[in-house]
C-alpha cells in the first residue's frame, strides 16, 4: 500500500473537519478525493503533506509512519491550488529549489532539470520568471517542481480551478499521462465531477468530513451506495419506493428486484435512474424497458447534441430525461406532449 | 491565522534576542525616566510642573501645536488634493518636495530662517518680525510638520475610485456637496491620522526653534525648551518632570495612533 | 508611514473635467504657493547663502577638520545604526508575525513611540539610563573603560531608538501579504524555516528593508534634539554635522554654517532620491 490512513480526524476548536478517516490506497494508483467546498478535502491533502498537524489516525506513506513528521520529512510532492511558484527565481530555479536543499551535485540537478522541462513540454521557458508564465504553463511548472524529488506521493489541490475550461481537458491528459508514465501514486483533490470521471482510478466521495464511499467512477455512477454520491455525480432521479418479497413498488407500479438487490425486502428504497436511462415513447406497445407510467411533458432544454426534457408523471412525480437530439425530433416533442415513460435498468439506494 | 507558538529551539532564540533588543531599547529608558523623576516621589514633579515657567512654556507649546496642526490640516488636504487629482507642470517636482522637512535637520531649518529673517537677513524689514519671534517658532513648526497630512492622505485619495463620485453628480449633487457627503467621509481617517503625526511631530520640535526661538523663560520658551534649559541650568527636576509630561502625552498621542491605525491600514 | 516620494500613478480625475476653472486654479495656486513659501524658498536660501562667497569659500569651510568630523560623525553612526536597525527590524517584524507570546500587543502597540515622542525626551532618558552616574553607564566606563554617554556610542543608541520603528513598519505590510503556500511549498520540498526564510521570504522583504533602512539614516542624519543632550558635542570628538550647525550659527559664522549645512542636505537629500530610485526601479522590475 502507498497511502495508508487509520482514523484520522482533526477539528478547529468544537468543529470537526474531518471524521475518523480510513483509506488505502495502492502504489500508482491516481485516486480523486471529490466532494463539494468546505467538505473536508483539502485538509485531507494538508494532513497527508503535514503542513497542518492530525488530532488523531496514523498515516503510513510507503509503510513508514510519518504521522510525527514535519513536511519537510514526509517526500510528497505538493501541488497548490494558485501553484505557488517561488516568483523571484525562474523555472528552472524553483523545479531546482527541492534538489539543491538535498545537496544534489549541479550537473545533475540540472540534468533533471531538463528532465523534467521535457516531461512537461516547457523545454524552453527554463529561464523565464513565474510571472512571464500563463497559467496553464505555471501549473506544470507546479507539477515539476512537486516531481523533482520523486516523492512517494503527489498530492495536488484542484490543481485545475484557476484555469480556462478549454485549457484544462488537454492538461488533466498530460497529467494523467504523466502520472502513468512515472508510476507516481497521486491524490487529486476538486469538487468538478467530470475532472474525476476523467482523471480518477478509483474516487473518493467526502461529505462534511466523512468519507462516504470509494469505487471506480463507473462503480459510483451507476451503483453507488449513498443517495449523496448519486446527486453529486450528475443528475439523477430517485423515486421512492417499497421492497416486498421479490417486487419493488413505486406507487401502484411494480417493478422486478433486480439481481443483487434482494436484501432490500421489505425496506423503503430510492429507485434511482440515471436520466439517459429513461426511455420514452409515444405509445405504450413500443416501451422495451419496465414501463414506468404515462406522463406529459413540462419542460424542454436544448443542449448541445442532446435534450433534456422533464416530464410529469400521471402519479405526480417529475423525471428528468436525457436524450439525443434526432430522437426528440423523431418523437416530436413539444411541451405538454404524452409520453409513456420507462426504464431500462435502475439501482436501489437505501432510504435515509 | 498565521500565528503560531514558538515550536523550536531557533524560535525561540530568535524571539528572546528581539524581545530583549525591544526591552533593552524601548522599555529601558521609559523606565528610567520614570525612576528617575519619581525618585523623591509625586509631590516634587507636580510641584515642577506648576511653576509659572513651567506653565507658561506648556501653554506655548500647545498653542503652536495646535495651530500648526490646523494650518497644516487644512493647507495640507489642499495639496494632497492637487498632486493626486491635478496634472501640471512640475507636479512630480512638489510632490517629491514635500518629502523635504522629513529628512533636513530641524537646525538647518532654524539657519534658513535667521539668514531669511536676522538682523542682516534678506527680508530684514519683513512686516512681521519673525526671528526670535512667536510667529517665526509658529512657521518653522508648520515646516516641520508639513509631510504627514499631505502622505497619509495622498493614498487614500488616490485610492478612491470615480464611480461614486460620477454616482453623486448624476443626481444632482454639486461638487462641494459630493466632496462633504461623498470623499470627505473616506478619508476622514487618514486626514485625522495625519493630523495626530502633525501634533506628535509639532509638540516635540525643538532644534529649529532652538535656533530660532524667543527663548525668553517664561514667555517665549516652548516645553522642549525649557527641558533643555533645565538640563543646562543644573534643575534635573524640572527638566524630569517636564519630560515625564511631555512623555505622556506622546503616549497618549501613540494610544491615538494606534486606535486609527487599522483603520487606516485597511485604507479604503 | 512616509514615503519618499512615492510615484504618481494617478491621471487627472474628475476635477479637471467637471471643476469651473476659477476653484480649480484657486487651489492650485494655493497648494504651489504653500509648498513653494514653505519648501522652495529655504532650499534656495540654503543653496544660495552656501555658494554666495564663491566655491573657495565653500570649500574652505567645508573642508575644515572640524567640519569633516562633524559630517563624518553624523554619517557613520546614522549608518551603523541603518545597519543595525534593518537587520532588528526585520526580525521584529517577522517575529510579530509569525509568533505567538505574552506582551505581543504591548509591543506592537509601543513601536511607534520613538516617532510619538519630543527627540529630547529621548535624549533625557538615554541621560538617565545610561549616564555616567548609573548604575550602566557607572560600569561600562569604570569595568570597560568606554564611555556610552557624551560620546559616540551615546549618538548611536539615540539614533537607534529614533529609527526603531522605520524597518519594522516598512516591512510588516509586505510580509503580512506573502503568499503563505510558496513557503508551505518550500517545506514539503525539504526547505527548514531557516532555508525558507533565506531563499523565500528575505528576497521579497528586500525592496522594504533598504528602502526602510535608508528613510532611517536619512532622518538620523539631522538629528538634533537627543544628540545635543547625549553627545558631549566636543568639537573633533563628539559634535555631530547639526551640532556643529548649530555652533556656527550662535557664533555667527554663517558661512561656515550654510556650507555644511548644503553638504549634509545633499547627502539627505541623495539618500530619500536613491529610495525613490530604487523603489521606482524594483517596482518596475517585479511587474515585468
Amino acid at each position: 500500500m502507498s497511502i495508508e490512513l487509520e482514523n484520522v480526524a482533526k477539528h478547529y476548536g468544537a468543529e470537526a473537519v474531518l471524521h475518523d478517516f480510513s483509506l488505502e490506497i495502492p502504489q500508482g494508483e491516481l485516486f480523486v478525493l471529490l466532494g463539494p467546498s468546505g467538505s473536508g478535502k483539502s485538509t485531507l491533502l494538508r494532513l497527508i503533506a503535514g503542513l497542518t498537524p492530525l488530532d488523531s489516525g496514523t498515516i503510513h506513506l510507503n509503510g513508514r509512519d510519518v504521522t510525527s513528521l514535519p513536511p519537510q520529512k514526509r517526500r510528497t510532492g505538493f501541488v497548490f491550488q494558485n501553484y505557488s511558484l517561488f516568483q523571484h527565481m525562474t523555472v528552472a530555479q524553483n523545479i531546482a529549489f527541492g534538489l539543491e536543499i538535498e545537496r544534489v551535485p549541479r550537473p545533475q540537478r540540472e540534468a533533471r532539470v531538463r528532465e523534467l522541462l521535457e516531461l512537461i513540454e516547457l523545454a524552453d521557458l527554463g529561464d523565464r520568471l513565474p510571472s512571464q508564465l500563463s497559467g496553464g504553463q505555471q501549473q506544470r511548472v507546479a507539477v515539476a517542481r512537486a516531481l523533482a524529488q520523486n516523492p512517494d506521493v503527489l498530492l495536488l489541490d484542484e490543481p485545475f480551478g484557476a484555469l480556462d475550461v478549454k485549457i484544462r481537458g488537454q492538461l488533466r491528459q498530460n497529467l494523467r499521462a504523466i502520472q502513468k508514465q512515472l508510476n507516481v501514486t497521486a491524490i487529486l483533490v476538486t469538487h468538478d465531477q467530470d475532472e474525476a470521471f476523467e482523471l480518477a482510478d478509483r474516487i473518493g466521495v467526502i461529505d462534511s468530513g466523512h468519507l462516504l464511499e470509494v469505487g471506480t467512477p463507473d462503480q459510483l455512477y451507476r451503483k453507488p451506495n449513498h443517495r449523496f454520491t448519486a446527486t453529486f455525480l450528475g443528475s439523477v432521479n430517485l423515486l421512492r419506493g417499497t421492497c416486498n418479497g421479490a417486487s419493488l413498488y413505486i406507487e401502484d407500479v411494480q417493478l422486478p428486484i433486480l439481481n443483487g438487490m434482494e436484501y432490500f425486502s421489505g425496506q423503503a428504497v430510492d429507485v434511482m435512474t440515471r436520466p439517459e436511462s429513461v426511455f420514452l415513447t409515444r405509445k405504450r406497445e413500443e416501451q422495451r424497458g419496465h414501463v414506468l407510467g404515462r406522463g406529459t411533458v413540462i419542460s424542454m432544454a436544448f443542449a448541445g447534441p442532446m435534450e433534456k426534457v422533464v416530464i410529469r408523471l400521471e402519479q405526480g412525480t417529475e423525471l428528468q430525461v436525457l436524450m439525443n437530439l434526432n430522437r426528440a425530433h423523431e418523437l416530436g416533442l413539444h411541451l405538454g406532449a404524452e409520453v409513456w415513460a420507462g426504464v431500462r435498468d435502475y439501482h436501489l439506494l437505501p432510504v435515509g | 491565522m498565521r500565528e503560531r507558538n514558538v515550536n523550536s529551539w531557533a524560535g525561540g532564540l530568535l524571539l528572546g534576542v528581539v524581545l530583549l533588543y525591544a526591552a533593552a531599547l524601548l522599555f529601558a529608558p521609559i523606565f528610567a525616566l520614570l525612576s528617575g523623576a519619581f525618585r523623591d516621589g509625586i509631590e516634587p514633579v507636580l510641584n515642577a510642573l506648576t511653576t509659572p515657567d513651567a506653565l507658561a512654556a506648556l501653554r506655548l507649546t500647545a498653542t503652536l501645536a495646535i495651530s500648526a496642526a490646523l494650518i497644516n490640516a487644512i493647507l495640507g488636504l489642499i495639496c494632497a488634493w492637487v498632486l493626486v487629482r491635478h496634472e501640471f507642470p512640475g507636479r512630480r517636482f512638489f510632490n517629491a518636495l514635500v518629502d523635504l522637512p522629513f529628512v533636513v535637520s530641524p537646525v538647518i531649518v532654524g539657519y534658513v530662517m535667521i539668514v531669511l529673517f536676522g538682523r542682516m537677513g534678506w527680508l530684514k524689514d519683513f512686516p512681521v518680525q519673525l526671528a526670535f519671534s512667536v510667529e517665526g517658532m509658529l512657521l518653522v513648526t508648520v515646516f516641520v510638520s508639513l509631510p504627514f497630512v499631505i502622505r497619509e492622505v495622498q493614498p487614500t485619495l488616490a485610492a478612491l475610485t470615480n464611480e461614486q463620485e460620477e454616482a453623486a453628480y448624476t443626481l444632482g449633487a454639486s461638487q462641494w456637496l459630493t466632496f462633504r457627503r461623498i470623499i470627505f467621509p473616506t478619508i476622514r481617517h487618514a486626514l485625522t491620522y495625519g493630523v495626530v503625526l502633525t501634533l506628535a511631530r509639532a509638540l516635540g520640535e525643538f532644534g529649529a526653534i532652538a535656533v530660532i526661538g524667543g527663548g525668553v523663560q517664561g514667555a517665549t520658551e516652548t516645553a522642549t525648551i525649557y527641558v533643555f534649559r533645565s538640563m543646562h541650568d543644573r534643575n534635573p527636576i524640572s527638566a524630569y518632570s517636564m519630560a515625564v509630561l511631555l512623555g505622556l502625552i506622546a503616549v497618549l498621542i501613540l494610544v491615538m495612533m494606534n486606535k486609527l491605525r487599522p483603520g487606516h491600514r485597511k485604507g479604503h | 508611514m512616509a514615503q519618499a516620494a512615492a510615484p504618481l500613478e494617478r491621471q487627472s480625475l474628475l476635477a479637471d473635467v467637471w471643476s469651473p476653472r476659477l476653484s480649480s486654479w484657486g487651489l492650485r495656486a494655493s497648494a504651489v504657493i504653500y509648498l513653494t513659501v514653505l519648501i522652495v524658498v529655504p532650499l534656495f536660501v540654503i543653496g544660495v547663502e552656501g555658494l554666495r562667497n564663491g566655491l573657495d569659500s565653500f570649500w574652505t569651510s567645508v573642508t575644515r577638520p572640524a567640519a569633516i568630523s562633524a559630517v563624518w560623525l553624523s554619517v557613520w553612526t546614522a549608518g551603523v545604526m541603518a545597519i543595525i536597525n534593518t537587520l532588528m527590524g526585520t526580525l521584529t517584524a517577522y517575529v510579530l508575525l509569525q509568533y505567538r507570546f505574552p506582551g505581543k500587543r504591548l509591543l506592537d502597540s509601543l513601536i511607534d513611540l520613538p516617532f510619538a515622542i519630543p527627540t529630547l525626551v529621548t535624549g533625557v532618558m538615554l541621560v538617565l539610563l545610561y549616564g555616567p552616574q548609573t548604575a550602566i553607564g557607572g560600569f561600562f566606563e569604570r569595568e570597560l573603560g568606554v564611555r556610552v554617554l557624551f560620546a559616540p556610542p551615546g549618538i548611536v543608541l539615540a539614533l537607534l531608538f529614533l529609527g526603531y520603528p522605520f524597518v519594522i513598519r516598512a516591512v510588516q505590510p509586505v510580509l503580512a501579504q506573502l503568499d503563505i503556500h510558496q513557503q508551505e511549498a518550500a517545506h514539503t520540498l525539504g526547505a527548514s524555516q531557516w532555508t525558507t526564510f533565506r531563499r523565500i521570504i528575505l528576497p521579497a522583504l528586500l525592496p522594504a528593508m533598504i528602502s526602510g533602512g535608508m528613510l532611517s539614516f536619512a532622518r538620523a542624519l539631522g538629528e538634533f534634539g537627543s544628540i545635543v543632550i547625549v553627545a558631549g558635542n566636543v568639537p573633533m570628538r563628539s559634535q555631530t554635522g547639526a551640532v556643529y550647525i548649530y555652533g556656527q550659527v550662535e557664533g555667527g559664522n554663517m558661512g561656515a554654517a550654510s556650507a555644511v549645512s548644503l553638504v549634509m542636505l545633499a547627502i539627505a537629500l541623495a539618500t530619500t532620491l536613491g529610495v525613490d530610485f530604487l523603489y521606482r526601479w524594483r517596482w518596475q522590475h517585479a511587474r515585468t
